[in-house]
């Protein structure tokens, strides 16, 4: 009588990973040497998707932005051409702030630090999420059960007021943003990663792997992992849009990055008093994070389908 | 139930059947034509194919996978996806044409007039209902009668498909069922409202071979207690010998031949029909002749090859077949129908076939 | 059936247990001195008698475990301490301002399952279809928009702009506070309150039921293609009851789970929600409390929070074999 984590959706829901690749007719094992030869196949089946490669085009201005934000933005995020709040014009396209920083600079500026929050806050969730859910559902037993509790405790805190302690704990910082929502990403990751291995593990290839000889980790990592990532690849561009979402929670909250940071969502919550005189001022940086989570929640989309075409209908 | 009931039923006097000719025609059908329009063009699944299905007969529509002949079958009710397009010259159900016929009319005949039972009971069965419940739902749909007058007929259907302790087992979610009891559920399930004709499609591909013979036995007892007729959808020779009148043989959404059933097992007239009757092992005659797999693999719908479609896979294949497509006429005249130019060279020694499998 | 409950709330004790243990220790290394708030309160300078005292009376110099220990004795005799900043009970706290949360998250929840399903269903009935590229556009949106962004946006186009302009008296909406704060039944507003009510609830109810929608839709899309839509239909089903007899209790299966596991998702829209429209609930106290380091507020509502967590997953698991017989009978929903 279970209901196992592969039957739901993840916790952070926002398309749910498909169910572990071991599913109907095993639709997801993959040689591992097979994988390269089929990017063409992959990118035939990602194109397909107009809003996923549109979103693709974004991103990739965005890193433009954030790499070349030097070059690019007509000021520094902390200079102050101005001395007051002024509405957008020729010389500040997005107006300037309560103490005449040019928002539009500090908005290119904050792609960098979205983007930095949003993909190493993933690559810490993956990583250890990945490692968690493979050794509790490889090997199972006593490690399983203590990594799994500990998953469930972690889990039955609502996910913002962990934040948001462990943030006031840490003190503010863009660090502290990119520890916190690393450290409280990778649950859901393990228990989807776990479910795939549990599967996976019980599958013809794994037996043959055995048979040959090859140690325990080795059938892990290499045999087993590649079929178990599918999920967790979409999961990932979903999760880099869902931690830059997290960081304008805090900042809301108090807790995320400091002036003069040039964060998002620490703009538009230090914007959010003055909606009435300068909505531009919140205007900006707000259409700057949902453009930039959307893109990720379409790659998203655009990775399931071309990476699983049977989850198509699932959007 | 042994197979020597499932024989004794089917087999009259040394596997030779005459054809019941004499019934009213059910369902008459001409040049059906249905394709499905997707990204990458259209689809003609089903492609200028005609037949009569007649009271008390079993017509069996063979063929492999992507032949059409569930598609002909979807056809017909109405149940295919809303990318498909049915043309037809006419499709009468009882003189009635059923490609004009209105939603309404259309749904008295879905379940009511022409019942389906499909191949793999397990999904076919709504998984969160009870057994009871969908079988009485067909009646409620049809019949003006109270719930719980339909709920007892239910448990009546159950027994009468032979599915013991009827009354508890209706209470029961078709996962608790074994994969024979679901088919023979889902036979009860189209029999409840006494239909004319009963379309099965594959219906049992997903049993064990013991199972089989029994659910086909039960099939075959309905459609005389109901004399009604059974539409047999099919790749299966081994239970088309054993319980069809006439055989329709279907390949790429065309017809490739027609006949009795003794016509096509033992005078084989188009290579396609002996290509499947080679490769189906036989308990009869083990050893002595090797299994002869059709070479090939069945063609795209997409871009099915010039002239006859089989002819890329065909032993008897020459240039006229790449060239012009045959019909049911083609084989000449004097014999049943065969789609092939060179019927007359199909060795169709296939004796010892029909009814030879049990 | 009632087995499986008691092994899962046994499960859920020691995950509380384990769960509330950790929030102790880690708000145990929360900065600032509890006593000097606890004796002077924000901004004073208390006297250091005064601190002494109050570290003694608390055990704040006991070692750590020992405070554990305590905290543990306390909580489960109902008591959950008092505010550091304003001396009030946190029961007394709980007691005032759990209703109104709860307020809100019906309304939110009600939004969630009429909007969310109701759309969802309808465009995955009509895929492809004016509606369901609208509602994909829209719920892809909603899910990337932040709470509190929302919030601003509904605040500045529904209220301050129709105050502004002297729009009609019926679609002037409130941005602060609970107005009259007057109920029937619990839950339905009287007198001024639905004009406070309304924006916050939208706000609340935004991401899930953008969530919901999407799920519904997609776990539609899938059921319609299943075989038992196809027999229902062979059966003469108007397509209508087809949909609602057969596909949508099907459906639901995954939808019902989301609802259960977005209460976390909830949880942190409704702190975010209540800050921007100062609803004064639990949500609005825990982050508040968070930033004056009100430990004894903040551990007392997350108590109580993580507590309806847990029975709110507790819920969804039962709902969720009522929903599926073939998870009652103990065969795993994953094959």
């Amino acid at each position: 009588m279970t209901i196992t984590p592969s039957s739901l959706p993840s916790a952070g829901g926002v398309a749910g990973p498909p169910d572990g690749p071991g599913g109907p007719g095993g639709a997801g094992i993959s040689d591992v040497g097979a994988a390269t030869s089929s990017w063409r196949e992959f990118w035939r089946r990602y194109r397909k998707n107009k809003m996923a490669v549109v979103a693709l085009a974004l991103l990739i201005v965005l890193i433009i932005l954030a790499v070349f934000a030097d070059q690019i933005a007509p000021y520094r995020f902390d200079e102050r051409p101005l001395t007051k709040t002024t509405a957008p014009s020729w010389d500040h396209l997005f107006g300037t702030d309560q103490i005449g920083r040019d928002i539009f600079s500090r908005v290119i500026y904050g792609a960098r630090i979205s983007l930095r929050i949003g993909i190493l806050a993933t690559v810490i969730s993956v990583v250890i999420g990945v490692v968690a859910g493979a050794v509790s559902g490889f090997f199972g037993g006593w490690v399983d059960t203590i990594i799994s509790r500990f998953v469930d405790v972690f889990l039955s805190i609502p996910y913002i007021v962990l934040a948001v302690s462990i943030a006031a704990v840490m003190g503010r910082s863009e660090n502290t943003v990119i520890i916190v929502l690393g450290f409280t990403g990778w649950l859901a990751i393990q228990r989807v990663v776990r479910s795939s291995f549990l599967q996976l593990k019980e599958l013809e290839f794994v037996e043959a792997a055995t048979a040959l000889g090859y140690g325990r980790w080795r059938i892990m990592f290499r045999h087993i992992l590649p079929n178990a990532l599918q999920p967790v690849i979409v999961y990932s561009a979903i999760a880099v849009g869902s931690a830059i979402l997290a960081e304008a929670a805090l900042s809301f909250l108090g807790a995320g990055p400091v002036d003069p940071t040039p964060a998002w969502g620490l703009m538009v919550f230090t914007a959010k008093g003055r909606l009435k005189p300068a909505p531009y001022e919140l205007f900006f940086p707000a259409v700057a994070i949902v453009i930039t989570v959307l893109a990720f929640l379409l790659i998203g989309d655009g990775l399931r389908d071309a990476l699983d075409p049977k989850m198509k209908n699932r959007s | 139930m042994s197979d020597g009931q499932y024989n004794g039923v089917t087999d009259t006097t040394d596997g030779i059947r005459t054809p019941r000719s004499d019934g009213e025609v059910l369902l008459s059908i001409r040049n059906l034509r249905t394709r499905f329009v997707t990204e990458d063009g259209d689809v003609p699944a089903v492609n200028g194919v005609s037949f009569e299905v007649r009271r008390g007969e079993v017509l069996s529509v063979v063929g492999e996978s992507g032949s059409g002949k569930s598609v002909t079958a979807m056809s017909i009710l109405g149940l295919l996806p809303s990318t498909a397009r049915i043309e037809a010259d006419h499709m009468l159900w009882r003189g009635e044409s059923l490609l004009n016929a209105g939603e309404n009319r259309m749904r008295q005949v879905r379940g009511g007039e022409i019942a389906m039972i499909f191949q793999d009971p397990l999904s076919a069965l709504n998984p969160v209902h009870k057994v009871g419940r969908q079988i009485a739902e067909m009646i409620l749909i049809h019949e003006s009668v109270s719930k719980k007058e339909a709920e007892s007929r239910a448990v009546d259907m159950l027994d009468l498909v032979g599915i013991p302790q009827a009354a508890s087992r209706a209470g029961m979610y078709p996962h608790e069922f074994s994969g024979g009891m679901r088919q023979r559920a889902m036979i009860a399930m189209a029999i409840a409202c006494s239909p004319d004709l009963l379309i099965a499609d594959e219906p049992t591909t997903a049993l064990d071979v013991t199972v089989q013979a029994q659910v086909l036995e039960v099939l075959l007892r309905l459609k005389d207690e109901l004399n009604s007729a059974i539409l047999l959808i099919t790749h299966d020779l081994g239970v088309v010998a054993g319980i069809s009148d006439r055989v329709m043989v279907m390949y790429a959404g065309r017809q490739a031949e027609v006949g009795t059933t003794d016509q096509v097992f033992y005078r084989t007239r188009h290579p396609y029909t002996l290509g499947l009757m080679r490769s189906l092992p036989r308990l009869d005659d083990v050893g002595s002749e090797p299994l002869m797999p059709i070479t090939g693999a069945p063609p795209s719908l997409l871009r099915l090859p010039s002239g006859c479609a089989f002819h890329p896979r065909c032993p008897l294949a020459r240039e006229r077949c790449s060239k012009d497509v045959p019909d049911l006429n083609s084989g000449g005249l004097g014999h049943h129908p065969s789609a092939c130019f060179y019927a007359d060279e199909v060795s169709g020694d296939s004796a010892g076939l029909a009814g030879g499998r049990a | 059936m009632t087995a499986y409950i008691i092994r899962r709330l046994f499960q859920i004790v020691l995950t509380v247990f384990l769960a509330l243990s950790f929030l102790f220790v880690l708000y145990f290394a929360l900065p600032g001195d509890p006593a000097t708030l606890l004796a002077g309160g924000d901004g004073r300078v208390p006297n250091p008698t005064t601190i002494r005292q109050v570290t003694d009376r608390y055990g704040f110099d006991d070692p750590m475990p020992v405070q554990l220990f305590h905290y543990w004795e306390r909580t489960l005799q109902g008591d959950l301490g008092q505010s550091y900043q304003s001396g009030r009970g946190v029961t007394d706290i709980l007691k005032e301002t759990a209703p109104r949360s709860i307020r809100l998250s019906i309304w939110a929840i009600i939004i969630e399952i009429v909007v969310g399903i109701s759309v969802g269903l309808i465009s995955a009935v009509r895929r492809y279809s004016l509606v369901d590229r609208i509602t994909t556009i829209v719920t892809a949106v909603a899910s990337a928009v932040p709470v509190f962004v929302l919030a601003f946006v509904l605040q500045y186009v529904f209220a301050v702009i129709p105050e502004k302009q002297g729009w009609p008296d019926l679609i002037q909406f409130k941005t602060s506070g609970r107005g009259d704060d007057s109920w029937v039944l619990f839950f339905i507003p009287t007198g001024n309150t639905w004009r406070y009510l309304v924006l916050p609830a939208i706000t609340l109810a935004s991401v899930t039921t953008a969530l919901a929608a999407r799920m519904m839709r997609g776990s539609m899309l899938e059921v319609l293609g299943a075989d038992f839509m196809r027999t229902a239909k062979a059966k003469g089903l108007r397509d209508r009851e087809v949909v609602v007899k057969h596909g949508l209790r099907n459906a639901m299966l995954p939808v019902v789970t989301l609802i259960g596991l977005d209460f976390g998702t909830s949880i942190g829209a409704a702190v975010l929600t209540e800050t921007a429209f100062s609803w004064g609930g639990l949500g609005f106290y825990i982050a508040d409390s968070v930033g004056r380091r009100d430990l004894p507020v903040l551990l007392g509502l997350t108590t109580v929070v993580v507590l309806a967590y847990a029975g709110i997953n507790l819920l969804v698991d039962i709902s969720y074999a009522w929903f599926d017989p073939r998870v009652r009978l103990g065969q795993g929903s994953a094959k």
